[in-house]
């Protein structure tokens, strides 16, 4: 078992949803870690966040995800060693803007991404784990271009009919329609949903719906997407907190919207992909493993 | 936190559920839509699942090499555990997780009888915080209430950081038996052999069946949590084709699988004894007799269907050495949650006790059963000790309450509590019994 004498701590990476994040090398291998420190607290003991994240990430071993090498147990807290990463997609997308203007990826990188986000995305489902918390903050980059999913503080496991779980899930501007509207049985579209935000996010460097409360977010989304009818998505007026007053918008041409604001070319095949994601009826949502297959990624099974 | 902050916490929750409440069909929407998003998945989920529950399995051997605990203790342990989950109203999968974390912690570490209950106690928090939404997941002092505070909050913290580091830090990764049971009922949902039955009683049905294999030790060591659920689910489907067409059939026609015909025997023979867990009366029939769940007693009636119950009861119990019979007031455990009616107790008494367990016969009962229980868990197991180096402290077993009443045991438990709490990192390291299981 690894000692926490084992690890240098460095310096200090972030924060984050319930522990502080450090840079660590491992003084015997001479590789560099990241070390989560935890909190053990006297009322919880150890706190369910780190139950589960612990348990899941045990579980999930795959080349998109971060990989949980050890847990250290000293005096009052936990550590957890994580395989260390250079960066998230979200520092990186940071550092390309120039003055004040955002610049999304080059559209080969922005495939390459968006597909070992899928392939991450799908290992979880595939385990019955959703991650619940995709954000660009939460996909860790690496020098040689890997992504990894990282964060599973929010993460759970689910069973075939779910329990409902808490509301405090997913940061608002990568929240699907649904959860905004009061569903409370989250399914794995609420994982695709995101990914179809931080897809269009990458392209344009710029998030693509960033509410600042529900119900903002929910009237940047109709916005864009049109205000859902009982007719394109049956029960929706059965949503707890669906508004029959919402403004009714007819949906914009999302392609021509997306494309004002990058220089790259998008084909055809991206912009299907980008509403096979971002359908506001949950049922409608592809899943990681039919995205992972849709044409725009032929290149790399062909 | 401040109370009004709690409270008005609560009012939030209170508020989501009422809206949820004023939209009955959102339930039923987002179960649906749910439902159409795994069936991508389904087969992926269910290979996982088998593949997890390869490794996530206890070993009997090793618990038979326990030198202080036994089957006996076992199924009294498994009790309290259940009582608990039921008072705290935890999720199904909570107890399922529950039991297995249990088990397999005691296939790993030697455990001693004083310190049982806390790590199932202990096995029941890590179990609710993986599964529960959090504000279900019980304070460590509920915990500490439900044993009646035998054990100090320090000891709660140690013992469920054992419990990770033992389990290698993953021990919510067994599959609970009723994700199986759901997926079979998923599956099959549209086969032949539910038609016409109600889908929320075969998973009522299918879970009791689970919660009563998981307390016979053959079945929960030697049984796959996905085998059981399969066997529960074939048994259920009978059980319910019978009541509610009166359409008889031998749950062995339909099945080409020896393996999981002597499951769904081992289960029937389990519900055959009738003695039902304390637990399991509070959970599913209270004050009332067993037939009064109709579930339950469509159960029953389809065993007398198969095992038609003449003089078969003496032969029956002697079938079941290691459940205890009707003398759940056994003192080697401190009982905390009383079964819940003792009068319940006479209605399924075996032959075998002859003495009624009134209140005022447990004191006799737990000396005479609680010597036979004392030779039946010395004699043949201390040789076999998992761990041969490290003899276990004397001094344990004669800090261990061996005789007398609940009342004077719990007395007793107060200065053994010291003993109990000493968690040796060398058992450990050490105490790891390593065994193939017959596959």
């Amino acid at each position: 078992m690894a000692s926490s004498s084992q690890f240098k701590q460095l310096e200090k990476l972030g924060n984050g949803t319930y522990a502080t994040v450090y840079k660590g090398l491992n003084k015997t291998t001479g590789v560099y870690v990241a070390l989560k420190e935890v909190k053990l607290d006297s009322e919880e003991g150890t706190p369910s966040t780190a139950v589960r994240e612990i348990s899941l990430m045990k579980e999930l071993k795959h080349e998109n995800i971060v990989r949980l090498y050890d847990v250290i147990h000293t005096e009052n807290k936990l550590t957890l060693v994580f395989e260390f990463m250079d960066n998230d997609l979200k520092k990186y997308m940071d550092s390309r803007i120039v003055g004040n203007t955002p610049y999304g990826f080059e559209m080969s990188l922005v495939k390459y991404f968006e597909w070992q986000l899928l392939q991450g995305v799908a290992f979880c489902h595939e385990n019955r784990i959703l991650h619940r918390d995709l954000k660009p903050q939460n996909l860790l980059i690496n020098n040689k271009g890997q992504l990894k999913l990282g964060d599973f503080g929010l993460a759970r496991a689910f069973g075939i009919p779910v329990n409902t779980f808490s509301s405090e899930v997913v940061t608002l501007w990568y929240r699907a329609p649904d959860v905004l509207m009061g569903s409370r049985t989250y399914s794995t579209s609420i994982d695709i949903w995101s990914c179809g935000c931080i897809l269009a996010e990458m392209i344009t460097g710029r998030p693509l719906f960033p509410g600042t409360n529900d119900e903002e977010q929910l009237k940047l989304i109709f916005e864009t997407m049109g205000t859902p009818s009982e007719r394109t998505w049956p029960g929706i007026s059965n949503l707890p907190k669906y508004n029959a007053q919402h403004p009714q918008h007819l949906p914009k041409d999302l392609g021509a919207l997306l494309q004002s604001q990058t220089r790259e070319k998008m084909d055809l095949a991206l912009i299907d992909l980008l509403y096979g994601l971002l359908q506001l009826n949950p049922d409608r949502r592809l899943s990681a493993k039919q995205a992972l297959n849709h044409p725009w990624f032929a290149e790399y099974y062909q | 936190m401040s109370s009004s902050h709690l409270s008005a916490m609560a009012g939030v929750r209170r508020s989501v559920w009422n809206s949820r409440a004023a939209h009955p069909r959102v339930v039923q929407m987002e179960l649906l839509t749910h439902q159409l998003a795994c069936q991508d998945y389904s087969v992926d989920i269910l290979r996982h699942l088998i593949d997890i529950e390869q490794n996530s399995r206890p070993c009997l051997a090793s618990f038979q090499a326990q030198p202080e605990i036994n089957t006996h203790m076992r199924s009294l342990i498994f009790d309290f555990a259940m009582c608990c989950h039921t008072r705290l109203a935890l999720s199904s999968s909570t107890l399922f997780l529950c039991f297995s974390v249990i088990d397999r912690y005691c296939s790993r570490i030697v455990v001693k009888s004083s310190t049982y209950q806390l790590v199932a106690l202990c096995s029941l928090w890590l179990a609710s915080k993986y599964t529960d939404k959090k504000p279900r997941v019980p304070s460590l002092r509920s915990l500490q209430n439900l044993c009646c505070s035998q054990y100090s909050r320090t000891q709660f913290q140690e013992m469920e950081l054992h419990i990770l580091k033992a389990l290698n830090w993953t021990p919510c990764n067994a599959p609970p038996h009723d994700a199986f049971v759901d997926i079979l009922l998923k599956n099959k949902i549209s086969s032949l052999s539910y038609r016409g039955l109600n889908i929320n009683d075969l998973k009522y049905a299918s879970c009791v069946l689970c919660e009563l294999a998981c307390f016979d030790h053959v079945l929960a060591f030697d049984c796959n949590a996905s085998a059981v659920a399969l066997a529960a689910v074939t048994v259920a489907t009978h059980a319910l084709r019978l009541s509610v067409d009166g359409e008889f059939l031998h749950y062995s026609t339909m099945l080409k699988d020896v393996n999981l015909q002597r499951v769904c025997g081992l289960i029937l023979r389990k519900l055959r004894t009738r003695n039902f867990p304390s637990s399991f009366k509070l959970k599913y029939f209270g004050q009332n007799s067993v037939e009064s769940n109709p579930t339950i007693k469509s159960l029953i009636e389809y065993d007398q269907a198969i095992c038609p119950p003449t003089p078969i009861s003496a032969s029956l119990n002697s079938m079941n050495p290691g459940f205890p019979g009707p003398q759940n007031c056994d003192s080697s455990v401190a009982y905390t949650v009383r079964p819940p009616n003792r009068a319940t107790f006479q209605t399924f008494r075996s032959p075998l006790a002859n003495v009624p367990p009134t209140p005022s016969t447990p004191s006799s009962i737990g000396l005479k059963n609680h010597a036979r229980a004392a030779s039946f868990m010395e004699t043949p197991q201390s040789s076999a000790s998992p761990n041969p180096t490290k003899p276990v402290n004397p001094a344990a077993y004669l800090a261990k309450s061996t005789t007398g009443p609940p009342t004077t045991t719990m007395l007793k438990r107060s200065d053994s509590k010291r003993n109990s709490a000493y968690m040796d990192m060398d058992f450990f390291d050490m105490a790891e019994v390593t065994c193939k299981r017959p596959r």
